[in-house]
C-alpha cells in the first residue's frame, strides 16, 4: 500500500481552529507592534546624535540581540501554558477517552498537540523576521546568525513544549499542569546555572582556605554540564559570539578548569542535549497517555482521594 | 465475535470485575443490564482499549485487546456513556476531523460525514457549532463519530441517558437500522423495557460477574418458576393461609387485599398437588397462577440477593 505522507489530524484540527479565530490575527499584530516598538525604541536610543555623540553601527547588532531576548524569553514563557492543556484540557472536557479509542496512538496524539502549539509560535517568529531584518539594513549580523537565530527558536520550541506536554499528560487539571511545565523551566533555566555557580564558589573557597593558593585549583568544570540544558545559556552563548565575536561559555568553563571539549562546541552540544531531553520526555509522555500501560498513576492518586 | 473469558479488574483492593465470562456472537444486538456499579462501563471499556485488565482475556473477532489493540480499535466504534465535544468546532468539522484520524479526508469525507448525519437525523444541524446543539443531539452526533471508520462493533455506553422519549425512540430506530445492516451491538441501558424491544439477547452483570444470559424470552421464562404464585380465594383466608403453611416448598406468604402471593419453590406438578390440597379442603380458589414477570422483575429478583443468581 502506498503511504501518502499526511498531516497529522490533531495538528489539521487545531490549525483550522486556531487560525480561524480573530485572537489569532490579532497576536500576530500585537506581538508584531510590540517587537517593531523595541527596535524603534532602541534605534532611537542607539543612533540619535543628540543622545549619543558618537554613532557606532555596529552597536545595530545590539537591537538584534534585544530581539533575540525577547523572542525566547516569549517562547519560554507561552509555549509551556500553551501546551500545558494540551492533554489535560482534553481531559477536563471528556474528549480525550474518545481520542483513545481511535486508531491514533499516544504518539501520534503527542506529537500532534506539540506540532500545533509550537507551529504557532514559529508563525509568530516568522512573521517578526522582517522585524529583525531591519538589522541587515544596517549591517552587523550576516544569514547564517539569522539561521541559528531560527534553529534556535525551535529547538527550544520543541524542547520547552515538550515539558508542558509531559506535564499535561501527568495531571488532569490544566492548572496544576501549568505549575509543573514553569517548574520545568525553572529547573532548567535556573537552577542548572546555580550549579556551576555554587561549585564555583565552593572551589574557591577551598583553594584560598584550604590550599592557601598553592598550585591549581580543584576542577569544577563539570559542573557546567547541566547548563547544557538551560536554553537560556545557548541563546546568550549564541548572542554573545554572533555579537561580540566572544564564546562567554568557553572562556567560563576554561576559568573553572575544563571541559574545553564541550566549550568549544557549546552551542551544537547544548541543541544535541535539548532535542534529546525532548525525545525523552515526549516517551514518557506517551506512556503516561497509554491506557494500557502497566503503572496506573493516575488510578492510584483517585483512590487516595476516594479514602480520604 | 466477542469473547471475554474470566475477565478480572480491581480499583485498589475494590473488585470491580470478578471472573467475568461472556460471548457474543456475530450480528448479536446484546443488551448490557445490571445495577449502578455492577461493571459495565469497566467491561466496556476495557474491550475499547481505554483499560488495562488485570487478569482473563478479552478478544475480538479473535484478536486479544490487550497486546493488539490498535488491531481492535479500528474494528470497533465506542460511545462513552459521558463525554465532551469540541468547541470552536462546526458539526460537519468534528464529523470531518474524527474521519481525518481514519485517513478520510477531502471530499469523500464531507461526504461520509453528511450520510452518517443524515442517519442519525442530523443533517440540517451540520453547520451548527458543536457546542450549541443540545444534549440528544450531541449523543446522536457522538453515535455518528463512532461509525466514521464503518466498525463492525458498536459498544455504546448508555446512548440513550438523557434523552427525551422521542430521541429515545428515534436512537432504538436508528441502532435498529444499524443492527439490521449486521453490526453487531453491545449497548448498556437502564431502561429495561426499550433493551427488551431492540435487543436480540440480555446478559445480566452484578458485583462484577454474569448472572445470565440469554434472549429475553429464556431469560423471562427462566425466573418464572421462581415467580410467586397469586391465589384468589374468596372466603376462609386464614384457613388457607394455615393449608399453605404446613407445604414444605412454601417460602413465604403475604397477604394483599384479594389476593395471597405465595414464595412457592416447586415445578408445575407441585403446584398442581398445592392447588389439591386447597380444593380438597374446599377453600373456594378463584385463581391460581404464576405470576409472570418481565425483565424488569428479572432484573429486580437476580440483582437483589445474591443467593437466588448462584442457586
Ligand atoms: N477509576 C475508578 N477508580 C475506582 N473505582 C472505580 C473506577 N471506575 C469504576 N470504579 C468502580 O468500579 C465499579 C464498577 O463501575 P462501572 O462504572 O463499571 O459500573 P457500571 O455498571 O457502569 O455502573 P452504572 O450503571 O452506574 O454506569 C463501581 O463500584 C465503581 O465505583
Ligand atoms: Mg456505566
Amino acid at each position: 500500500m502506498k503511504r501518502k505522507w499526511k498531516i497529522n489530524p490533531i495538528y489539521g484540527k487545531e490549525l483550522k481552529v486556531n487560525v480561524r479565530t480573530f485572537k489569532f490575527a490579532l497576536y500576530v499584530t500585537i506581538y508584531n507592534l510590540i517587537l517593531v516598538g523595541i527596535a524603534l525604541f532602541s534605534f532611537e536610543i542607539l543612533f540619535n546624535v543628540a543622545w549619543n555623540n558618537v554613532v557606532k553601527y555596529s552597536s545595530a547588532t545590539a537591537i538584534y540581540a534585544i530581539l533575540v531576548a525577547v523572542e525566547i524569553a516569549m517562547i519560554i514563557f507561552i509555549v509551556p501554558a500553551n501546551t500545558a492543556g494540551c492533554i489535560a484540557g482534553e481531559r477536563e472536557k471528556q474528549t480525550l477517552e474518545i481520542l483513545l479509542t481511535t486508531v491514533m496512538t499516544p504518539w501520534q496524539i503527542i506529537l500532534g498537540k506539540l506540532q500545533s502549539s509550537i507551529s504557532m509560535i514559529m508563525l509568530l517568529v516568522l512573521s517578526s523576521l522582517p522585524v529583525i531584518s531591519i538589522v541587515f539594513t544596517i549591517g552587523g549580523i550576516g544569514l547564517m546568525d539569522l539561521l541559528q537565530f531560527v534553529i534556535v527558536v525551535l529547538v527550544t520550541a520543541i524542547y520547552v513544549g515538550s515539558m508542558g506536554v509531559l506535564a499535561s499528560c501527568l495531571f488532569r487539571r490544566t492548572v496544576q499542569s501549568t505549575v509543573l511545565s514553569y517548574g520545568f523551566i525553572v529547573v532548567a533555566c535556573l537552577v542548572t546555572v546555580l550549579i556551576p555557580i555554587v561549585a564555583y564558589t565552593l572551589s574557591n573557597m577551598y583553594y584560598y582556605n584550604v590550599m592557601m593558593a598553592q598550585g591549581t585549583a580543584p576542577n569544577v568544570g563539570w559542573s557546567a554540564l547541566p547548563m547544557l540544558l538551560n536554553p537560556v545559556v545557548t541563546v546568550v552563548s549564541m548572542i554573545f559570539t554572533q555579537y561580540a565575536g566572544i564564546d562567554i561559555i568557553q572562556e567560563a568553563l576554561e576559568e573553572m578548569g575544563g571541559m574545553s571539549f564541550v566549550g568549544e562546541h557549546w552551542f551544537y552540544i547544548s541543541l544535541a542535549v535539548q532535542l534529546g531531553v525532548s525525545a525523552l520526555l515526549l516517551w514518557i509522555a506517551q506512556k503516561m497517555l497509554n491506557p494500557l500501560r502497566k503503572i496506573r498513576y493516575k488510578n492510584k492518586k483517585k483512590r487516595k482521594k476516594k479514602s480520604k | 465475535m466477542i469473547k471475554i473469558d474470566s475477565l478480572c479488574k480491581n480499583y485498589g483492593s475494590f473488585v470491580a470485575l470478578n471472573h467475568l465470562n461472556l460471548s457474543i456472537a456475530k450480528g448479536e444486538f446484546f443488551g448490557f443490564v445490571g445495577p449502578n456499579g455492577a461493571g459495565k462501563t469497566t467491561t466496556m471499556r476495557i474491550l475499547s482499549g481505554l483499560l488495562r485488565a488485570d487478569g482473563g482475556e478479552a478478544f475480538v473477532d479473535g484478536i486479544d485487546v490487550r497486546k493488539n489493540s490498535s488491531q481492535v480499535k479500528s474494528k470497533i466504534g465506542y460511545m462513552p456513556d459521558f463525554f465532551g465535544v469540541y468547541d470552536n468546532l462546526k458539526a460537519i468539522e468534528y464529523m470531518e476531523f474524527y474521519a481525518s484520524i481514519y485517513g478520510i479526508t477531502g471530499n469523500s469525507a464531507r461526504k461520509l460525514c453528511m450520510e452518517l448525519m443524515d442517519l442519525v437525523n442530523l443533517a440540517e444541524k451540520a453547520e451548527f457549532y458543536v457546542d450549541n446543539l443540545s444534549r440528544g443531539m450531541k449523543q446522536r452526533l457522538c453515535l455518528a463519530r463512532s461509525l466514521v471508520h464503518n466498525p463492525e462493533i458498536l459498544i455504546l455506553d448508555e446512548p440513550a441517558s438523557g434523552l427525551d422519549p422521542r430521541a429515545r425512540f428515534e436512537m432504538k430506530e436508528v441502532l435498529g437500522n444499524l443492527h439490521e445492516m449486521g453490526k453487531t451491538i453491545i449497548i448498556s441501558s437502564h431502561i429495561l423495557p426499550e433493551l427488551a424491544q431492540m435487543c436480540t439477547t440480555i446478559g445480566i452483570i452484578d458485583h462484577g460477574s454474569m448472572v445470565m444470559k440469554g434472549s429475553v424470552e429464556e431469560i423471562v421464562s427462566h425466573l418464572n418458576s421462581s415467580n410467586p404464585l397469586a391465589i384468589k380465594v374468596l372466603d376462609r383466608k386464614e384457613e388457607a393461609v394455615r393449608i399453605l403453611k404446613e407445604n414444605p416448598l412454601v417460602r413465604n406468604i403475604s397477604l394483599e387485599e384479594k389476593e395471597i402471593i405465595v414464595g412457592f419453590e416447586g415445578k408445575e406438578e407441585e403446584e398442581a398437588g398445592l392447588l389439591a390440597s386447597l380444593v380438597a379442603q374446599e377453600i373456594p380458589v378463584a385463581a391460581f397462577n404464576r405470576q409472570s414477570g418481565n425483565l424488569e422483575t428479572v432484573f429486580m429478583k437476580v440483582t437483589g440477593q445474591k443467593e437466588v443468581l448462584e442457586g
